[in-house]
């Protein structure tokens, strides 16, 4: 049996169970304090925030660290404003947007038809699967000059740095899904004769839908992740050539602002993916 | 005994046309060993009738689902043939529905979306289809929660669905794998008198043809049209019991003494004739511990 990258950065409650056919009137049973207040996760995550930027901004002010080193929060957010007042930062935005938007497109439309594919197959899993745990096992990094030899220096190096970062997840756990599915449902398909088209739209990846979001998640993740190492290489521009600039010209609140604006966009993707998967997969235990 | 013979002669079963034809079939299943085969059930036969409510009972273990299966297309007929209406059956179609032991419900389908399934599957899920889905949903007691989610619903109401789904496809021969026995005693209770009310209202077509699979005497006995026994494992046919109770089988009949006499006889095939049954001894005020019990179990 193969078992799915598991999804550690997880950690939403997620929706009541049943959702909109909870009885409108009585409620049951005592929830926790992180359940009593409406959005409880937002809220305390939001203060942990600001908990954090008070104490990095009291040990500026006190001289506890040095503010030309480590900047502070307050800096940080005139130098964001100035930058997008300025519309200095949006290339650097639309360069990396661009560039992460291309490769999770293309990860999507190929990483789940090869984890059905070799879901599906025995024999090409067989063949598929040293070749699938090297590539995610050895860091990326360290194909990096050869995929600059192939591919060049320009956007399409950073584009294949990009999708090799990112869909091995979402390859891997698109194909548990697709192994693990319930016998039960597969009985129920060929009793009622169910086409072989049908069986894909209608319960495989129905079935395995759960698995392909989390492997999903991870990718957008670890995409990010690759195309802010790629432009530290290889780029003169985007958001990771941004930030390393600042840094080398010591410019630290500039940095420290391209970092938030990072933060910020990762944040909203995994958000996002949150929602669908909300919306998507509500029906399953999982979740 | 004369008490059983007068009641089988009471209202000879309506002779129709067969619907099943089972011939000399065995199933098994691959071995350990490359090559082995695993006998589940050996030389089966039987006739079955249009429109009969057939009843199969054993221990567990003795191949009834493996049958069932074999007869939804399932498994595969290693020896012997079965012919629905005349024709040897070559895997699953349309004309039979399966009602799984375990509910097996698409948990990201609404009830509704559960029973249109069949059909959805079979490329017929035309207007009618629909309206006959509302309605068998109606009729299981489902209606208001037509809209909720499989994972919502109780043990009862998913073994509902199951049945819903299956006879929304209108088959000619509906297959039972023991649809009740994972439920509680009294909600057991109250869906075998259900469905035996939808056997004889219009909302089974009267052709229709089924196979019960159980391995409680009573409910056998309480369903039936005809009951066959089967034996351990592998299992094959023991014994063809012909109830000829009338229906509605309401409390009184169940505790009546032809009731009981049925529910004997199907234990003493099941487990040999025990002498107290040639004495001619009234078992059923005796209240011999034989017969309150009604679960059958590998000995
Ligand atoms: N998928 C399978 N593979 C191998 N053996 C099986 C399989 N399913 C059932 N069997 C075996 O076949 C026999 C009959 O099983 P089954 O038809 O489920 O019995 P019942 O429904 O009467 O309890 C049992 O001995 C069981 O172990
Ligand atoms: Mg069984």
């Amino acid at each position: 049996m193969t078992t799915a990258i598991s999804d550690v950065t997880s950690s939403d409650p997620g929706p009541p169970v049943g959702g909109g056919s909870a009885d409108p009137v009585l409620s049951f049973g005592s929830p926790g304090i992180g359940q009593r207040i409406p959005h409880a996760s937002l809220l305390f995550g939001t203060v942990g925030v600001l908990l954090l930027l008070v104490a990095w901004q009291v040990c500026a002010v006190t001289g506890v660290v040095d503010i030309h080193i480590s900047s502070d929060p307050t800096q940080v957010l005139r130098q964001d404003i100035h930058l997008f007042s300025t519309g200095a930062i949006w290339a650097p935005i639309g360069t990396t947007a661009t560039e992460v938007g291309w490769a999770l497109a293309i990860i999507i439309l190929a990483g789940i038809p090869l984890g059905i594919v070799l879901g599906r197959f025995a024999m090409l899993r067989q063949m598929a699967d040293p070749i699938v745990s090297i590539l995610n096992s050895v860091p990326y990094v360290l194909f990096l000059p050869l995929i600059i030899f192939w591919f060049g220096l320009g956007e399409r190096s950073r584009v294949v740095v990009v999708i090799w970062a990112g869909i091995l997840p979402l390859i891997i756990n698109t194909q548990a899904g697709v192994r693990n599915i319930d016998r039960d449902y597969l009985r129920v398909g060929t009793v009622f004769s169910v086409s072989r088209l049908r069986f894909f739209t209608s319960i495989l990846i129905p079935a395995a839908m759960p698995f392909i979001l989390t492997g999903l998640r991870l990718a957008v993740a670890r995409a990010l992740v690759g195309a802010i190492v790629v432009e530290f290489f290889l780029s003169a521009n985007g958001l990771g050539y941004f930030v390393q600039n600042a840094t080398s010209n010591f410019e630290m609140s500039t940095a420290m602002a391209g970092i938030v604006v990072m933060a910020v966009a990762a944040l909203l993707l995994t958000r996002l993916i949150g929602a669908v998967e909300r919306r998507v997969i509500s029906w399953s235990q999982a979740q | 005994m004369s008490e059983l013979a007068d009641a089988e002669a009471k209202s000879p079963a309506p002779k129709r046309s067969p619907s099943l034809e089972v011939e000399h079939v065995s199933l098994g299943y691959p071995g350990r060993r490359r090559g082995e085969q695993v006998l589940a059930c050996r030389d089966l036969n039987m006739t079955v009738h249009q429109g009969e409510f057939v009843m199969l009972v054993g221990p567990s273990g003795c191949g009834k689902s493996t049958f069932l299966e074999a007869l939804a297309g399932l498994v595969h007929v290693g020896a012997g043939e079965i012919r629905v209406d005349g024709r040897p059956i070559d895997g699953p179609a349309k004309d039979r529905s399966l009602v799984f032991q375990s509910p097996s419900l698409f948990p990201w389908r609404d009830v509704y979306g559960n029973v249109i399934f069949g059909c959805q599957a079979q490329g017929r899920l035309d207007a009618a289809a629909k309206a006959r889905a509302e309605a068998v949903i109606k009729l299981v007691g489902l209606g208001d929660v037509a809209h909720r989610r499989a994972r919502e619903l109780s043990g009862g109401m998913k073994q509902r669905v199951n049945l819903a789904r299956a006879l929304v496809t209108e088959p000619s021969l509906l297959l039972l794998d023991e649809p009740f026995g994972a439920l509680d005693a009294q909600t057991r209770e109250v869906m075998q008198d259900e469905l035996v009310r939808m056997w004889q209202g219009s909302a089974i077509e009267s052709s229709t043809t089924a196979v019960f699979v159980t391995h409680d005497v009573a409910e056998a006995v309480l369903m039936a049209d005809r009951v066959l026994v089967f034996s351990k494992s592998p299992g094959t046919i023991i014994d063809d019991i012909p109830v000829s109770l009338g229906r509605p089988r309401t409390a009184a009949v169940r505790s009546s003494r032809e009731f009981m006499a049925y529910h004997d006889r199907i234990l003493d095939a099941l487990y040999g004739r025990p002498t107290y049954r040639a004495e001619g001894v009234e078992v059923a005020s005796t209240g011999s511990p034989r017969s309150t019990r009604s679960e059958v179990s590998a000995p």
